[in-house]
């Protein structure tokens, strides 16, 4: 047996130190009766430790298994419809949503693993999607790191974050996805509304500075819209939404025509209670169970954020065209890294310009068309309203970026609904001649001084140098091969696989194996390949057409992440009134589709022909009214830095 | 002859040159900023010969400019309970060989980051504070299982008790509650090592301290042993060959023993001494592998920012030193198509423009993180080299080695027979195995310089 040392820290539970050498001295006593003391306490020391290292042992049990369960995943999501499979074991008929506030729903995975653990422990399924996002999280931030020993080295890290691990390169997951998680539905599997106000609470320091809203907020002022939106008061009214609230059918990997019937649905109000038991709640708006009308109302206003119905049509357009090439919050941090370079000598700084957006209104089409200048190859949006929105300016007129900025900024915490503007249907012109412009002011309903401003700016007036933006030829982009996808399939992929991809992957975009994505399509399946390293990508997510194409259809291409991903996940944020065409050649992509607003074409260029001489497919634009006289080799500037500049001068005045 | 060592990596080490299976093996103790740097991108601009990448420096693995997938790393040079990525975590396990060092010299400096430690004043506070970082310990010891393919215990080292750790929190602290202290370590490892191998550390400050070390941490037996202080190196070789003979015959160099590993030493003298002893240990265990360490290059580069030179290996000791030249470093060299003036692995695509990168001009340093890791790697190849080169001088009998070191490697041959009286052979033999150098804890009187009894 050790003998044991003068150990003050053994000392300090219950008893001062010893305060002089006196009391310190070994007293006399019995020797053989020590000796039988100490034996025993050997052997209780023995298995004192042995206790200690079995608690150890087990975690790492349960955190291997964890990580397993993890791995698993990961390799299943590399077969087309495998994944898919599994989960409809575990499908419990209700839509999951995305994302969940641990980061991404892992729940039915946990359900894959845990089938009898779930109801004994009330918080067992919140706990294992936080540890699930903890190991996809670290995967994800040091893909290098765990492409050896990947289980010793998760199983360290795990250990290390229950230790209390001092320092992470990556900020706390529930605060890079506060913003993403408002805009979806409530699942009350995972995360009840009574998380969500709680949650909330802690995000009022932030979001209160500038033209934030908290929870609270949202809830006073968008229940009433949210009610006449979804319900229309107490009459039970029917509305039709291209996005149903409730569950639609999933499409089966067999495709048959069976399986893509509506079923007949019963409507009840369900929620888990803090047990994990589901209740049903025969009368749900009642106003004496604030925690029911807490759920509802949380409900019923993340959803009304989340659309883009609500929003007044004349700037339903614009938001709508915007989001289309919206960057997801993390990816927005480092949106001047993003930016592409270009071959154009900028005249204000050393070096070349960056390819920055404009947003213009074309008058003589009367469309928006959003691109990026200085280069004649990005991603293309136009707009094609189906009633006119803009008061007939005299030119083409340009949305200044700031005013892009913070239409941006609101629609990334699904806030445009916070915003009332004055004129319901068209951008009104706000000047006449030289200062012509058109604008509408975006008024929180917390804060009459809070506003944005739609700017739109003649040409003239802002753009005296580089007046071209990339457009695309349209006609060449649409005579590639088609396909149709259906808004399902599109929500699905997005929600399933790019909008993940962006909250994890999007972190870590600059580096060379998250630069590029690979898309693949035949006729029954759409393939989305990432995780690049060399020439070959490590993973891929597949997802099954829920219509037949024609059969032999093939398209294989990479493209730049960040326009890709960026693209998918815009579209399939609004909600669509028709299927999306979507037609591919060896230049580019095109996405087609329709909303209640307007018609939209995106184009996004391939990598393969990332140099823009060799593209045909896409060709500049530039308004006619700037065309004449200027020589090409003149029109070199960033426009942006001098939108900027110009900005501030005004700001000075 | 076939060592404990992963075949694929001994094939690699000998492609290279180097041989790790006759030749007592050098672990280069890589630091932290070394294992980050190349696993970092260089600075957006910097300049770098044609095909170069960071990557090109992790000697340890397939790929890089020239291979030895040897290593020693310390737990002591990271933040305990950080989440730590570098070109050594980043690695597979069977891609090398590492050694992970428990930071013992960094527990003794207070300096590892345990709380309270740091401002630790008597012997009770600093157990109070060595007993509450439970947490950090575990950390250690599962940080050790996940990236060494063997590791070292976790010991309190005795030289703080000399005038050398008079700083140290644990200075007053006696030598029983050192070494209480550290079997409580390998009660603990032994029960949570599970399939992970460690290696367990002698301490000593003489041979009197050293044997009651030995006789308190003998019972817990591991996967091989590490010699440190002035149990080995720094008790000069008598007391290193004194600590080597003693274990052996306590039988703790068995088969099943796989490891012994002399902790702190670099000099060309040394590797043959090993390779000595190796070659002996290999009576009683054909496997065992006698490893050495040192951080000898990485502070020639990161303290001093010198070139080493191969030594010269004349016929007497002192030609047998590694040679130190303060690195070229002006600003004239910026931009420098110049190639690097020594001879290096990369040759002349190495250009002075290239290791001088700090452009403003009043900076007094022109090397950045890259160029000091460059400068490493030149170092570590230099000092790999230099120890094959004395090892082979020394197995072909060649008239360049010191007559000294002939006749210290003569006594090592005689205390290793098997019925020999090696104490008296040692105690015979003490002023010349003096020469070797070493010794830094015992006076000339054979005293040790000890602080603690002498206040």
């Amino acid at each position: 047996m050790l003998e044991f040392i003068k150990n003050p820290a053994i000392a300090r539970e219950g008893e001062a130190l010893p305060e002089n050498d006196e009391t310190l001295s070994t007293p006399v006593v019995d020797e053989q009766l020590c000796a039988a003391y100490n034996k025993r306490l050997d052997i209780i020391h023995n298995a004192c430790t042995a206790a200690e290292i079995g608690k150890h042992t087990a975690r790492d049990a349960k955190y291997i298994s964890y990580i397993n369960l993890f791995i698993w995943w990961r390799e299943v999501q590399g077969h087309p419809g495998m994944w898919r499979f599994f989960e409809r074991r575990v499908d419990t008929g209700r839509r999951p949503s995305a994302r969940v506030k641990a980061g991404v729903n892992f729940s039915s995975l946990v359900r894959l693993g845990f089938a009898n653990f779930l109801a004994v422990d009330s918080n067992f399924c919140s706990r294992a999607n936080t540890l699930l996002n903890a190991i996809h999280d670290e995967i994800n931030r040091a893909p290098e790191k765990y492409q050896h020993d990947t289980v010793p080295k998760l199983l360290l890290f795990l250990n290390a974050k229950h230790w209390g691990m001092k320092s992470s390169n990556k900020s706390n997951p529930s605060d890079a996805t506060a913003d993403t998680n408002q805009g979806k539905p409530a699942s009350t599997t995972d995360q009840t509304a009574e998380h969500s106000d709680s949650s909330d609470k802690k995000k009022t320091t932030k979001t209160k500075k500038g033209f934030g809203f908290t929870q609270k907020n949202r809830i006073e002022h968008l229940l009433h819209h949210a009610k006449a939106f979804f319900l229309t008061a107490n009459e039970g009214n029917r509305i039709h939404l291209n996005e149903p609230l409730l569950p639609e059918v999933q499409p089966d990997l067999t495709n048959s025509d069976q399986t893509r019937k509506q079923q007949p649905l019963a409507v009840v109000l369900v929620s888990q209670n803090s047990n994990g038991q589901f209740v049903v709640h025969a009368d749900p708006i009642d106003e004496a169970r604030e925690d029911h009308a807490a759920l509802i109302r949380t409900s019923l206003v993340n959803s009304y954020r989340s659309s883009f119905l609500p929003i007044a049509k004349s700037i339903r357009t614009i938001a709508e065209c915007v989001r289309s090439q919206m960057l997801l919050p993390n990816m927005a941090k480092i949106e001047s890294k993003l930016e592409t370079d270009t071959d154009v000598p900028s005249r204000w700084h050393k070096g070349f310009m960056k390819a920055k957006q404009r947003l213009i209104y074309i008058k003589e089409s009367k469309q928006f068309l959003l691109s990026p200048v200085a280069t004649k190859l990005g991603v293309v949006s136009l707009a094609t309203p189906k009633d006119p929105v803009m008061e007939e300016p005299a030119s083409d007129l340009m949305l200044l970026k700031r005013s892009i900025s913070r239409l941006e900024r609101a629609m990334r915490s699904n806030d445009l609904a916070m915003y009332t503007v004055a004129d319901q249907e068209k951008i009104p012109c706000l000047g006449k001649g030289e200062s012509s412009r058109n604008g509408i002011w975006l008024t929180s309903r917390t804060n009459a001084d809070h506003r944005i401003l739609l700017d739109f700016q003649t040409i003239q007036a802002w753009i005296d140098y580089n007046p071209a933006q990339v457009n695309a030829d349209w006609k060449l982009l649409a005579l590639g091969k088609k396909w149709k996808l259906t808004p399902y399939v599109m929500k699905q992929l997005n929600m399933s696989a790019v909008e993940q991809w962006l909250s994890s992957y999007g972190d870590n975009i600059t580096r060379d194996r998250n630069a590029f994505v690979k898309l693949v399509l035949n006729d029954h399946q759409i393939t989305i390949h990432f995780d690049k390293v060399g020439l070959t990508y490590q993973r891929n997510v597949s997802f099954n057409f829920s219509a037949q194409q024609n059969i032999g259809l093939k398209f294989s291409a990479e493209f730049r992440a960040k326009w890709l991903m960026a693209a998918i996940d815009g579209i399939s944020s609004v909600t669509h009134i028709a299927d999306i065409d979507l037609y591919c050649n060896d230049y580019g992509i095109l996405f087609q589709y329709e909303t209640s607003a307007a018609c939209f074409k995106v184009a996004v260029p391939t990598y393969g022909f990332s140099v823009a001489s060799s593209n045909p497919c896409f060709l500049s634009y530039t308004p006619e009214e700037l065309q004449p006289d200027t020589p090409i080799e003149h029109t070199l500037a960033d426009d942006a830095e001098v939108y900027a500049d110009a900005e501030h001068q005004q700001t000075n005045q | 002859m076939s060592t404990f060592f992963n075949p694929e990596l001994v094939a690699r080490a000998n492609k290279f040159g180097f041989n790790v299976t006759d030749f007592a093996v050098f672990l280069p103790a890589v630091q932290a900023n070394y294992a980050q740097a190349v696993d970092d991108e260089p600075l957006e601009g910097r300049t770098v010969p044609e095909g170069f990448s960071p990557q090109l420096l992790k000697f340890w693995q397939e790929g890089a400019q020239w291979q030895y997938p040897f290593l020693l790393n310390s737990i002591g040079g990271y933040t305990p309970l950080s989440n730590i990525d570098n070109g050594i975590t980043n690695t597979s396990m069977n891609s090398r060989f590492a050694l992970i060092d428990s930071g013992g010299f960094q527990i003794g400096q207070g300096s590892l980051g345990i709380p309270g430690l740091d401002t630790a004043t008597t012997a009770e506070q600093a157990i109070e504070a060595w007993y509450a970082a439970g947490k950090i310990k575990f950390w250690m010891l599962a940080w050790m299982k996940t990236h060494g393919n063997m590791s070292v215990t976790i010991d309190m080292p005795l030289w703080t008790l000399t005038a050398k750790g008079k700083d140290s929190p644990f200075h007053n602290c006696s030598i029983e509650e050192l070494t209480a202290m550290t079997v409580e370590n390998l009660q603990l490892i032994q029960a949570f090592k599970g399939d992970s191998k460690f290696i367990s550390v002698v301490q000593g400050l003489d041979a009197q301290t050293t044997s009651d070390w030995l006789d308190a941490i003998s019972p817990y037996v591991f996967d091989g042993w590490s010699i440190a202080g002035g149990a080995g190196y720094r008790g000069g070789l008598e007391q290193t060959l004194r600590t080597t003979l003693s274990m052996r015959d306590r039988g703790l160099f068995a088969p099943g023993c796989n490891l012994l590993h002399y902790l702190g030493v670099s000099q060309t003298e040394w590797a043959v001494i090993f390779t000595r002893i190796q070659k002996h240990l290999r009576r009683v265990n054909p496997s065992l592998v006698v490893t050495f360490d040192s951080a000898s290059t990485f502070i020639t580069t990161g303290v001093s920012e010198k070139i080493v030179i191969p030594p010269l290996f004349t016929d007497s000791l002192a030609g047998w030193n590694f040679i130190e030249d303060p690195a070229p470093q002006e600003f004239h060299y910026v931009g420098s198509d110049e190639p690097f003036p020594y001879t290096n692995p990369f040759g002349d695509t190495l250009t002075l423009g290239h290791m001088n990168v700090y452009t403003e001009f009043y900076n007094k340093r022109r090397y950045d993180p890259l160029s000091l890791a460059i400068l490493a790697n030149i170092n570590m190849y230099t000092y790999l080299r230099g120890f094959q080169e004395a090892n082979l001088l020394v197995a072909t009998n060649s008239p360049k080695v010191p007559d000294v070191l002939k006749r210290c490697l003569e006594v090592i041959d005689a205390v290793f027979e098997p019925d020999a009286d090696w104490e008296r052979i040692l105690v015979a033999n003490k002023k010349l195995l003096a020469q070797i150098k070493g010794n830094e804890y015992v006076d000339e009187h054979g005293q040790v310089k000890y602080l603690a009894t002498a206040e």
